[in-house]
């Protein structure tokens, strides 16, 4: 019975906490603009976060090796240290959006300029990431990022034509208005949003961390596999709200409280107030995820101590990073920049830095020396190998793109 | 976490070490150092090679900025190296990095396994007034590889270099190895993803394009025909070397034949 429990809270936490600022962002903006037509590449982000965690948790559950221990064995010193270079930016920005984050959502309740927020959710980030201990940091957000369900509630509240939207869905018809470029710049976007990396050095650190051994494959497998898809079910919903209150008025998705918007007005302020909990819970969580993954990534090329599984002090290396990367986090939005912005850029950064560790750990994965019988099978391969392919192409066209469309201004 | 079994094997490249050989850069080079107490204390930056009887004998783990910077390509390695020692020029492990005995590991897995714990661990080595002559296996990488003109009728890769040292253990002592061949190859990518020796085949595409790219890599024998220029930074590959294809039968070294 504790282990269905374990398994269940697991899930319910992969679902909490799968939606960032980033998916928030970027499926509201893309609901408002494109309705529906763009909603074929959630399930395709989706199935590939699937792809890369499953083969990473895999990879941490038998061999005990999180991705940057693996990166730096398979490129090199030389290729891995490029890469770390490029991942950890994009991570840092991402963590950076998620600060900023938290402070828009606490502005939206309080009307206090979320740059005064700054300094109160840096801190307290700190405090966490100092402090928290792993599953409890894991679990807490995760549940109450569980709050936004409250975006299918209010689009199943909307009353839409839920034909229209399929149609739009299934067809993946794109707006007469728009630009062939700036639907592609955006598909780009929403796949950076679903496949960020930070999620998989989070995902197989931690379970470093917890000790899996591969006993706990099944486990992890039931995780990632029903709590990523049905985390992708809130990015949906977030898309068809947007695209059903702002689509029709033809207005843009410019800031956190238009995100927010579509529940107040299905579910009045009850609907806003579970909806700011939301946001707080999952930018918060996603804040610590990758202010973590920060110090992962460092400590795992250099070998360094990291972890919470061990006392602050044994890995003081580690926490001074994390130290650091909140400090310098909280100077750069403290030059007023908007956090909107940032999460733009982060997404498609994102997409632009996924192969840089997906191709590594598609290798280890296939590598019977590390995993024995535990290696990919057919289905892994097929899709780990056109999953290869499409974040190839995701990577090379993304600042192509969009330099062309301006950041879909085009 | 040591000690954990996969289908009754131990997670990790070497199956068997100390008593099996293995390709130095693919399975050690690069993996996390654990000490006794479970702690994480480096990575293997680089690695001693000691001459002993005209042989080269691995004698230490290398840890530090001081090994790894130094890898970074013969161009941009010394140049980061030089300007990491400027910045505190009293502090000896800039100059010569840290190294962790041989002796020490108990077992070499996914990670590094030492018998000891992290306290006052790192340490440059202290040598005697006659000291032995040592080099850095990070020296020999890379190392530019010049065959014999009689040998030009073979099949050499295009300007090829040492990629990896294979290190094979010894009959005459127990648990410790030797340099036993270089692999040589045309310096393409993918020469540390394990596809060339036959450790991996899978995914097919990535297998087959990787496969391509080091097909004409071969091992170089240590031992007569065969010379190692340090100062110059070449190894030479006389008429009377023995040179092999890299993978035979698909399997590699530090693999189980299953």
């Amino acid at each position: 019975m504790k282990r269905y429990l374990a398994v269940f809270l697991g899930i319910l936490t992969a679902i909490g906490g799968f939606v960032d600022i980033g998916d928030l962002v970027t499926n509201a903006q893309v609901g408002a603009r494109f309705g529906m037509s763009l909603a074929w590449v959630v399930p395709v982000g989706v199935l590939g976060i699937c792809v890369f965690a499953e083969m990473a948790g895999r990879v941490a559950a038998v061999s005990h090796r999180p991705v940057f221990d693996l990166v730096r064995e398979r490129l090199g010193p030389r290729v891995g240290f490029l890469n770390l270079a490029g991942s950890l930016a994009v991570t840092f920005l991402t963590f950076v959006a998620e600060i900023g984050g938290v402070a828009l959502a606490l502005q939206l309740v309080t009307s206090v300029h979320h740059v005064a927020w700054v300094p109160c959710v840096a801190l307290l980030v700190g405090l966490v990431l100092w402090r928290a201990k792993f599953s409890a940091m894991e679990n807490i957000l995760g549940l109450l990022g569980l709050a936004l369900v409250v975006f299918g509630i209010a689009l199943w509240q909307l009353g839409p034509d839920w034909s229209g939207l399929a149609r739009e869905a299934f067809t993946a018809a794109k707006p007469a208005g728009e630009q062939w470029t700036t639907y592609a710049y955006f598909a780009v976007a929403l796949f950076g949003a679903a496949m960020t990396p930070y999620e998989v050095f989070f995902f197989s650190s931690g379970g470093v961390e917890e000790r899996w051994t591969a006993k706990d494959i099944g486990v992890m497998r039931a995780n990632v596999l029903i709590g990523f898809p049905l985390g992708g079910m809130l990015s949906l919903a977030i898309a068809g709200c947007a695209a059903v209150v702002f689509g029709p008025l033809g207005i843009s998705v410019e800031t956190l409280g238009q995100v927010g918007l579509p529940v107040a007005v299905a579910l009045g302020k009850v609907g806003l107030a579970v909806v700011v909990v939301g946001f707080v819970a999952a930018t918060f969580g996603a804040a610590c995820e990758t202010g973590l993954s920060v110090g992962y990534a460092l400590a795992q090329y250099f070998g360094f101590q990291w972890g919470k599984y061990v006392r602050a002090r044994e890995a003081a290396a580690f926490h001074v990073v994390l130290v650091a990367a909140v400090l310098l986090a909280a100077g750069i939005l403290m030059t007023a920049v908007d956090p909107i912005l940032v999460t733009e850029f982060s997404v498609v950064f994102s997409a632009v830095a996924l192969p840089l560790t997906y191709f590594p750990i598609l290798v280890v994965a296939n590598d019977p020396q590390y995993l024995g019988r535990h290696v990919n099978g057919h289905v892994a391969n097929v899709l780990g190998v056109g999953y290869l392919v499409l974040v190839g192409v995701a990577s090379l066209a993304a600042i192509p793109l969009m330099i062309v469309t301006r950041m879909g201004q085009a | 976490m040591r000690g954990e079994h996969v289908d009754g094997r131990r997670p990790g490249p070497i199956q068997g070490w100390p008593e099996a050989d293995y390709d130095a850069a693919l399975h050690l080079l690069d993996r996390q150092v654990v000490t006794a107490d479970g702690r994480l204390v480096g990575k293997v930056d680089d690695m001693e090679l000691t001459v002993q009887d005209g042989v080269l004998v691995p004698t230490g783990l290398l840890v530090g900025l001081g090994a790894l910077l130094p890898r970074f390509g013969t161009r941009l390695g010394p140049w980061l190296h030089d300007r990491y020692r400027q910045i505190s020029l009293s502090h000896a492990d800039r100059r010569a990095p840290s190294v962790i005995d041989l002796d020490l590991v108990e077992d070499i897995g996914s990670a590094v396994h030492l018998t000891q714990d992290r306290d006052a661990l790192l340490r440059p080595r202290v040598e005697h007034v006659i000291a032995p002559v040592r080099h850095r296996l990070g020296e020999l990488l890379s190392m530019r590889v010049v065959p014999d003109p009689s040998r030009r009728t073979e099949a050499w890769p295009r300007r090829p270099r040492v990629l990896d040292v294979r290190l094979a253990a010894r009959p005459d002592r127990p648990g410790r190895h030797a340099v036993d061949a270089l692999v040589v190859g045309g310096g393409h990518p993918g020469g540390l993803l394990g596809y060339d020796r036959g450790q991996v085949n899978r995914p097919w595409p990535v297998a087959a394009l990787v496969g391509r790219l080091h097909r004409r890599s071969v091992l170089v024998f240590c031992g007569r025909g065969v010379e190692v220029d340090w100062e110059v930074g070449e190894v030479r590959v006389g008429e009377a070397a023995e040179v092999a294809p890299l993978v035979e039968r698909g399997t590699g070294p530090g693999q189980d034949a299953r």
